[in-house]
């Protein structure tokens, strides 16, 4: 693909304005981009400390730091804040910086609608934050909010169900942004075959998340009317079903893992052909196999739900249509070997990330298809295999992801080259101690260790204590990537242009840092 | 370029499309809300 661009043209009008109204008033991708990547790293710090607090618990049997009560809220607010203010916001984050700049857009196609989507946030988590300090604590029932536990939740229940809403809305206007630019603002000759894979994936996330979203924001609706309204949606004595909450959540659920992953697989796909220098292996069969991934998400569901009882039939449904996901996602795995077979490969961070992202992922993905075979999920099931399980997905599949995001594109987004060596010694750490912290909940999970408990039996102590041990570490190791962030936002090596030397698409023939305003005169794709 | 537009990308034809787009996407989003819960009404009720 050639191009011509405006980088030049847009220069000179790269004036806007200052101060703390800039941040508030913003419509400008590149800005709301910021700010949801850094809203997500404040997240990431505040659900990770959670976490800590976790491990330190579980670092030797018995009771130590927090009761009961307290630990079950942390790992209910660790896994909200994680999902819905770390994950799913920094994806936002990366797809408004860079999918204008990929498909030649001088913006969003609705930006005012972007900037709501983005502060609608802040007040979301106010909510879910401030009820650690309301009488009854956080909510303690788990993310997945079942009913009837759920509905023991104290003054907490209100905020939780109004901050649910209010993440699904910023979700939801996201998404239809997103698709509305890719529909509408593509520069000429960037026909759908030819954009980046990472604008694909997040035009399929981007349906998913319409199609999800409102699910879960229904099913936590009816849980407000259950309690406060008098209907009987999901309690037997009222002639509901319990049961069906959890039909319900997980239909939203499933197709949320992918919400987080599907994005990931893009960020790969730009990362490995570049460092790889190799064009993408199969681009036509990474989109339709994402597809297929996305499809299938919405037929999946009840393998989260094998032992609480299901028609012989379903279980059988459920458990093929779940290892049948394997199939577009080996096509993926295989295809990003593929890219990377006899090519003139070189490891800077991102790679080393993207390496990592593909054979952990891979992991993750193993463990769930053991997950999803039914006879063997009444075995694992709310054991600490599971948590190892999405933990390797979440972690090191997105995280990671969003991880080599960051520094593939932090030359593109600063100006400055960020510090190579700390960004390996961060990748290292990470890396390494990563494994320390979930690999073991393997062994703890098959052992027959319950998740979602603040005390165990001492067989499992070992194993644990590793695991915490791993943790602190990898804990500790993002105050590097915070350290090298910020050191590279203020300063270093002058980026170039093109940053990496196998790097193609329409953003990297902008200059480095990209100007405040891009492609106003759209660029021509051949 | 015409007023009220961020570039030569963005014509009106182009910003009717995408604000009518977005009002079909949002359409579609309150028609799974609603439905999930209308789907359930027989147990809620």
């Amino acid at each position: 693909m050639s191009q011509g661009h405006a980088a030049t043209h847009d220069a000179h009008h790269d004036h806007h304005p200052y101060g703390i109204m800039r941040w508030i008033k913003t419509t400008n991708h590149k800005d709301i981009g910021t700010l949801y990547l850094s809203f997500a790293l404040l997240m990431f710090f505040i659900g990770g400390s959670m976490a800590m607090v976790i491990r330190a618990e579980l670092f030797q049997p018995g009771l130590q730091f927090v009761d009961p009560q307290l630990f079950n809220s942390l790992t209910t607010m660790h896994a909200l804040i994680m999902i819905f203010g770390a994950v799913m916001p920094a994806f936002v984050g990366l797809a408004n910086w860079m999918i204008p700049m990929m498909i030649g857009a001088p913006d969003m196609a609705l930006p005012r609608l972007n900037n709501w989507s983005f502060w609608l946030l802040p007040v979301a988590f106010t909510f879910l934050l401030g009820t650690m300090f309301l009488p009854g604590g956080a909510p303690a029932g788990g993310w997945t909010m079942y009913a009837p536990l759920v509905m023991q939740t104290g003054d907490a229940f209100p905020f939780l169900i109004f901050a649910v809403h209010i993440m699904g809305i910023s979700s939801i206007m996201g998404a239809i942004n997103i698709i509305a630019t890719v529909f509408n603002m593509r520069a000429p000759g960037m026909t759908f075959m030819r954009l980046p894979l990472f604008v694909w994936t997040w035009i399929i996330t981007a349906f998913l998340l319409i199609a999800a979203m409102p699910v879960l924001a229904g099913a936590v609706t009816m849980l407000l009317t259950d309690k406060y309204f008098g209907t009987s949606f999901f309690s037997a004595a009222g002639g509901g079903d319990p049961v069906m909450f959890q039909h319900i959540f997980w239909f939203f659920g499933h197709p949320e893992v992918y919400i987080m992953i599907l994005p990931a697989f893009g960020v790969a796909s730009a990362i490995i052909p570049t460092f790889a220098r190799k064009p993408l292996f199969g681009y036509s069969s990474m989109v339709y196999a994402t597809a297929s991934i996305a499809f299938l998400s919405f037929i999946v569901w009840a393998h989260h739900m094998f032992t609480v009882g299901m028609p012989l039939a379903g279980e059988l449904f459920f458990m093929y249509t779940t290892v049948l996901i394997a199939v577009p996602t080996g096509v993926k795995v295989f295809n990003w070997v593929a890219t990377m077979w006899k090519g003139s490969m070189t490891f800077e961070t991102p790679m080393l990330f993207a390496i990592a992202f593909v054979i952990l992922f891979t992991i993750g993905g193993f463990s769930g298809l053991m997950l999803g075979v039914t006879p063997a999920d009444f075995q694992y099931h709310d054991t600490y295999f599971v948590v190892a399980h999405f933990h390797y997905v979440l972690v090191t599949g997105s995280i990671f992801a969003i991880m080599a995001a960051a520094y593939y594109w932090l030359p593109k987004w600063t100006g400055h080259m960020y510090d190579e060596t700390l960004g390996k010694w961060h990748f290292w750490l990470s890396t390494i101690f990563v494994n320390v912290l979930f690999f073991p909940q393997h062994f703890l999970g098959l052992a027959g260790m319950p998740r979602r408990i603040p005390d165990y039996a001492v067989q499992f102590a070992d194993w644990n204590m590793v695991s915490s041990i791993g943790g602190f570490c990898f804990g500790l190791s993002q105050l590097l990537f915070l350290y090298i962030v910020v050191k590279c936002v203020r300063g270093g090596a002058k980026a170039t242009d093109k940053v990496w030397e196998g790097a193609i698409g329409l953003e990297w023939t902008l200059p480095s840092p990209a100007p405040y305003h891009t492609f106003a005169t759209p660029p021509v794709v051949r | 370029m015409p007023a009220g537009l961020s570039s030569e990308t963005q014509t009106p034809g182009r910003n009717r499309r995408s604000v009518k787009l977005a009002a079909w996407l949002g359409a579609l989003a309150a028609l799974f809300y609603f439905g999930f819960i209308a789907v359930n009404w027989h147990g809620g009720l």
